[in-house]
């Protein structure tokens, strides 16, 4: 193989270059450190833990993602999530694989109220925690409540799931021993979707305090796995938990790696050192185990979306003939192609394809020549170009947000009527700037709280729309807006929606660009692996020979 | 231990306490002038106002600065590093799970750095103004102006990747993280405890990290200790011995480097604030969970107190060493007085 | 060479001052030794990067920013071939292809080359899938890379070379989005030496003055610079640098200023230490027993003496600064890509070196290196020939 050359050939010249710098008279110095000359005499070995052979291989699961929390109220990043998830159940649980159903977990059935805005939860009989405790309306009321007091106490982070839905911290009742009561604020469409949100988990009285958050208790709830061993920034270590009420997990033992970068994760793949590359194995990388013989990619379509913010208050994007013209001059699959390496697909609509009411009504708007009628409509013309900064953050997703950034760069540029400076800041102060309306354009993504298309037109363009830096108010998008929330007949709610992404495609508050894959590469050997719209990994599913 | 001596020693800690403060202030400002805060930087997206101003005041952010200063500081006198704003656990945690794992970082890249510095430059001032002082020479300056993570990706590529000798990442294989630890250095802990596949492992995972390291700051000492070699050379004792007919092997490395070595020393000491420095490009590079990617992450969280307490942390552990080489100096040159 | 050289200025021959400047350099050599070819050879490293820089818009072939080529060329390959079914081609002329619809394949085979010359491109996602479309008759035309022309000939002799070498080849080859590297190479010197002098040049003129000042004045006023200096000196340059970056924000001239500010110290701690040992010397004394203003003494004596290990330090930190911009582009945090810079073009390298497109990285990495290497060959030389004995203290 003619890499391999390479390799050696490179290797024997690092080998020479330090052979060369330490070529003392006779000791050349070995490569290897070794600490050992400088401590004092081994004890003689004592009986240590010498690590026990295993049974099964564990499975090996590398992330560049970073641990933050495991507080129940707190677990809402994407990864805190994703480990919360294997060790404790809601009272109703996604449903692996698909895009927002789900199945009584905890709870064994439910029943909602006319109204649609009480829930009643018949718990599972016979479930234990990992400690033998009983699960019973008592603890489930506690853990629920215990949302709002942590959010009293410690401020809100994802507590909003429970708190900013649910009625009132009293509207969670004990019935009698093993029925919950659970009164909504509204009656939304999407609650079942919430209560299998993180903080709705149930956990342990006996195990967490409600007094204060904790952050590194592993205890969790009851799930199909136990943390055995959590060090952060190196691994943790997952276990089967042996009383658990459902299916037992495909492998006994698993381990998730953290890495710095995507580059060494994908070499880790490649060297056998883990089994699986997960969140997030950057395009190139992903691009690269492709052709590797012994490893497997798998992509499936994702949840992510992202976007252009126009600032609706800032001139001249407060006139929507601009935003509009600089849309039209989007190719947006020479975008993914370039930018993200062909990961992403192109987006025609904030609302992705495969939810409620989806019309990519941006189809077709890509044309130039058009593009550029609008903006000469608005002043802007190859005499008077319009000269403008497109801002993004360069680590926060992933490092290809620089050439993403520099593809918008050069398609409004091949127009001639545009001139474009990039800027960047860092995440925290990009969402600063965003929020404070400094950033005329820029770049964001989004990850829905739960799948509905609300999550995906709602939080956007309602006005005041401040947190993205739009500021887009608009009085005829917001009646659709809240009409569609509140509207329970689906087809009347899907004929508001496709109104929303008409509207959407001519006034333009946030421009579509593309809808982020999920893809994951293992080695041979690994299977069963269940790419989840939401984003989620089970790691339970997952078999290893 | 003389009393000049000891006075010395109480005079350099005096000092060094007013410099702490001003470091710790100086990051304290530096970190509240950055624009962004925890809350933005930890909360999602689409989070609310409400949102915002309930987490920044769970954090203790919405006090007036120079209350937040005088907390801190407080904290700071009593040792107390307070508690990270983005993880909850006390910062002292934090820099006790990934503190260790620089400390062996450098304590073995120093060990690179060490041999191959001192060889190489002693061999190069035993040959001075011939080929190989010439190539010694050069060598060792293209060393440090490598980009430290390039040297560190094609030691990767070649080694790791292309060769598969050695792993790619991380401290140890997964699964090896031994249940407890005495010092956290996983080297050190496997020979206290007898432990030696674990020592196996954690070695091999620390050859290719330790060497981008050492061998970067390797050409920094070598021209050190050739400077100091060729002086030392230059003086009656060796021309004496030179004369008497010893060997020039011996009398270089036995001699010379031996009157070389307290300039050396005191080098060592200057040096281990860049080896932690270094260390944080390569700690990125190899996945190395330590000191250099805890602030760099923090940095981006804005996490506050977990940087504060980590750059005091770092202050500290160069201060110290620095004081260390100072007194050493003192037992090692007794002409040295205070 | 004889040892003699303890203090080679003295050692000049009087009649050099009548010769010229470059056959004065070309003499230095035989008093110099060593450290005379190391100082030329930096210097002519640097030189060449001068005019690099200088001419960057004549020597580069290529607008920095363009997507001039398919992305990942290898080095010295770009160049395409048009291929038709065997007597199928709808058309002979190949100079103009306007409108004309020809398969290329995403990423890689003629996509760029497709829209340069104004032909329709049809995308497909492999090369596989390209292949199929022209055997299906889906496409008439496709374009491939030059080099796979034999190979794909071989396995399809139903197909015919309608035209080849089309399009640009690329020295260096191409990045991920298809920009040439040679051109990013030669105008990227000129993004890093504006960096990396500009840091330098602040931060010794700010260490420079303070250094001056606080040395010359002493007392308390001494003690307190030195002490933040100090503090700022046991900060880790990377770190203090990554801060300042985010506080000041974006743009080349924000790197410089937080690339300068971990330097300072440097200068200072130099130019202090001079200046305390300067201003005992005798003459000084005599100065200032003769009534000359502190003023004067500053600017008259004690600088120009400083100014030796300055020039040093000042070469020193300059590769110092290199380096550091390129770990700030390393940890994502350097300059926007339209700025062409070596420091974000090897962490593009990084991302894109598992995929095998080793040239991405290894082309800047030795520009980096080599540029570093440049000054602080400058440095060390300059040292031993201006300050013989600052490099032992």
């Amino acid at each position: 193989m003619k890499n391999k050359t390479l390799y050696i050939l490179l290797a024997a010249f690092v080998l020479a270059s330090m052979v060369l710098t330490a070529c003392g008279p006779s000791t050349t110095p070995e490569p290897a450190p070794a600490p050992a000359e400088t401590e004092a005499p081994a004890p003689a070995p004592a009986e240590t833990e010498a690590p026990a052979p295993e049974a099964a291989a564990p499975l090996v699961i590398g992330t560049t993602d970073s641990w933050s929390s495991f507080e129940v109220a707190w677990v809402y990043s994407f990864h805190d999530w994703e480990l919360f998830h294997q060790c404790a159940d809601g009272l109703l649980n996604n449903v692996p694989g698909t895009a927002g159903e789900v199945t009584p977990a905890l709870a064994e059935s439910y029943d909602v109220s006319e109204d649609g805005k009480t829930y009643t939860f018949h718990l599972r009989e016979g479930v234990v925690f990992p400690n033998g405790d009983p699960l019973n309306a008592d603890v489930v009321v506690w853990s629920l409540q215990r949302v709002y007091t942590i959010q009293d106490i410690e401020g809100d982070n994802a507590n909003f799931l429970v708190t900013a839905y649910v009625e009132s911290k009293d509207a969670i009742k004990k019935v009698d021993d093993m029925t919950v009561e659970v009164t909504f604020a509204e009656p939304f469409a999407f609650a079942p979707q919430l209560i299998a949100t993180n903080p709705w988990k149930i956990v342990n009285p006996n195990q967490w305090t409600d007094t204060e958050a904790n952050t590194t208790n592993t205890a969790c709830g009851i799930g199909p796995y136990t943390i055995t061993n959590f060090t952060e920034g190196e691994e943790a270590i997952f276990e089967a938990n042996p009383t658990y009420y459902g299916d037992a997990p495909k492998t006994e033992k698993v381990i998730v790696r953290y890495f710095a970068d995507s580059p060494t994760m994908a070499l880790a793949l490649k060297n056998g050192e883990i089994d699986v590359a997960w969140k997030q194995l950057a395009p190139a990388d992903m691009d690269a185990l492709q052709d590797e013989a012994g490893i497997t990619v798998e992509k499936s379509g994702g949840t992510e979306i992202r976007y252009i913010v126009w600032n609706s208050t800032t001139p001249p994007y407060d006139n929507p003939k601009v935003r509009l013209g600089l849309s039209m001059l989007l190719n947006r699959e020479e975008l993914a192609d370039l930018g993200w390496q062909g990961i992403k697909v192109p987006l025609y609509s904030m609302v992705p394809p495969g939810f409620l009411g989806h019309k990519p009504t941006f189809e077709g708007t890509e044309d130039v020549e058009g593009g550029k009628a609008l903006l000469a409509e608005a002043g802007f013309d190859e005499n008077n170009p319009l000269v403008l900064d497109l801002w993004y953050s360069p680590t926060h997703y992933g490092d290809t947000e620089a050439d993403v950034a520099a593809v918008i760069k050069q398609q409004w540029e091949a127009s001639g009527v545009v001139q474009v400076n990039l800027q960047f800041l860092e995440w925290a102060a990009y969402r600063d700037a965003g929020r404070a309306g400094e950033m005329p354009v820029s770049l964001l993504g989004w990850y829905p709280d739960y799948l509905d298309p609300d999550n995906y037109t709602n939080v956007f363009a309602h006005s005041p729309a401040a947190w993205s830096g739009s500021f887009y108010n608009n009085p005829d998008m917001d009646a659709l807006l809240d009409a569609q929330a509140a509207e329970r007949d689906e087809a009347t709610r899907i004929a508001l929606l496709e109104q929303v992404q008409d509207l959407w495609a001519t006034d333009v508050p946030f421009t579509p660009l593309v809808q982020g894959g999920l893809y994951v590469a293992y080695r041979d050997g690994i299977s069963n692996v269940v790419l989840d719209p939401l984003g989620l990994f089970h790691y339970f599913l997952i078999e290893k020979k | 231990m003389s009393s000049a001596l000891r006075r010395y020693i109480v005079v350099r800690i005096l000092l060094t306490i007013p410099m702490l403060l001003i470091l710790v202030s100086l990051v304290f400002v530096v970190l509240r002038v950055l624009p962004g805060d925890p809350a933005l930087a930890i909360l999602r997206e689409g989070a609310s106002d409400e949102q915002l101003a309930s987490f920044r005041a769970a954090l203790g952010l919405d006090q007036p600065l120079h209350i937040q200063y005088l907390n801190f500081i407080s904290g700071v006198v009593r040792f107390d590093f307070g508690e990270s704003m983005t993880r909850s656990i006390p910062v002292i945690d934090e820099i006790k799970t990934f503190f260790p794992a620089t400390m062996e970082l450098a304590i073995a890249g120093m060990f690179i750095t060490t041999v191959v510095g001192i060889f190489s430059g002693a061999f190069a001032a035993q040959h001075r103004k011939k080929a190989s002082d010439y190539i010694i020479r050069i060598l060792s300056i293209i060393l440090y102006s490598l980009p430290i993570f390039w040297l560190g990706l094609m030691l990767q590529m070649s080694f790791g990747a292309g060769l598969g000798w050695l792993p790619v990442s991380g401290r140890l294989s997964p699964g090896m993280t031994p249940e407890q630890t005495i010092t956290g250095m996983y080297t050190i802990d496997a020979i206290l405890t007898g432990n030696w596949p674990l020592f196996k492992d954690a070695i091999t995972h620390l050859i290719m990290p330790a060497i981008t390291l050492g061998l970067v700051l390797a050409g920094i000492f070598t021209r050190l200790t050739r400077a100091n070699m060729l002086d030392v050379l230059e003086q009656d004792f060796i021309t004496a011995g030179r004369a008497r007919g010893l060997k020039e092997r011996v009398l270089v490395y036995k001699h010379g480097l031996r009157n070389a070595f307290i300039p050396i020393v005191t080098l060592l000491g200057l040096q281990f604030a860049l080896l932690l420095a270094g260390a944080i490009l390569t700690e990125t590079t190899f996945s190395w969970p330590g000191m250099g990617r805890l602030v760099i992450d923090r940095i981006y969280d804005r996490d506050f107190t977990t940087v504060q307490g980590a750059i005091l942390f770092f202050a500290l552990m160069v201060a110290g060493a620095s004081l260390i080489v100072d007194i050493l100096y003192g037992f090692l040159d007794p002409r040295i007085r205070y | 060479m004889t040892d003699t050289t303890q203090n080679p200025i003295q050692a000049l021959p009087a009649d050099l001052e009548n010769i010229g400047i470059l056959q004065r350099l070309w003499r230095g050599r035989i008093w110099y030794g060593t450290e005379w070819y190391i100082t030329v050879f930096g210097g002519l490293i640097l030189a060449v990067m001068i005019t690099m820089t200088i001419f960057a818009p004549l020597i580069a072939p290529y607008d920095p920013n363009d997507f001039v080529g398919a992305p990942f060329t290898a080095p010295g390959k770009g160049q395409q071939a048009l291929l038709a079914r065997a007597g199928q081609s709808p058309i002979t002329d190949t100079a103009d292809l306007t409108d004309v619809v020809i398969g290329v394949q995403r990423n890689r085979n003629g996509g760029n080359l497709a829209k340069e010359l104004g032909a329709k491109g049809k995308r497909y996602q492999t090369e596989d899938e390209l292949l199929a479309g022209l055997t299906s008759g889906e496409v008439d035309l496709i374009f491939v890379n030059q080099d796979l022309v034999p190979e794909l000939l071989a396995a399809h002799p139903d197909f015919e070379i309608v035209a080849e070498k089309m399009g640009h080849r690329f020295a260096l080859g191409t990045d991920n989005l298809g920009r040439d590297i040679v051109s990013r190479l030669i105008w990227g010197a000129r993004t890093v030496l504006q960096v990396a002098l500009s840091s330098a040049l602040f931060s010794s003129v700010i260490g420079i003055a303070l250094g001056l000042i606080s040395g010359f004045v002493s007392g308390a006023l001494d003690r307190v610079v030195s002490l933040i200096m100090d503090s700022i000196y046991s900060f880790p340059g990377l770190l203090l640098a990554i801060a300042m970056v985010t506080m000041l924000g974006p743009g080349l001239f924000n790197v410089a200023i937080a690339v300068s500010v971990i330097y300072v110290p440097t200068f200072f701690r130099v130019v202090r230490g001079q200046v305390l040992s300067i201003k005992e010397e005798l003459y000084v004394e005599a100065a200032r027993s003769l009534g000359a203003k502190p003023i004067t003494i500053l600017s008259k004596y004690i600088f120009p003496n400083v100014i030796p290990s300055v020039v040093v330090v000042f070469s020193l930190n300059v590769a110092d600064a290199i380096l550091t911009e390129a770990g700030l582009s390393f940890v994502g945090l350097g300059l926007p890509p339209d700025i062409p810079d070596w420091g974000y073009d090897l962490s593009k390298g990084h991302s894109f070196l598992v995929a095998g497109h080793w040239w991405m990285i290894t082309f800047p990495g030795i520009m980096i290196t080599l540029v570093a290497v440049g000054f602080s060959l400058l440095g060390e030389g300059l040292s031993e020939i201006l300050n013989p004995r600052l490099v032992k203290n």
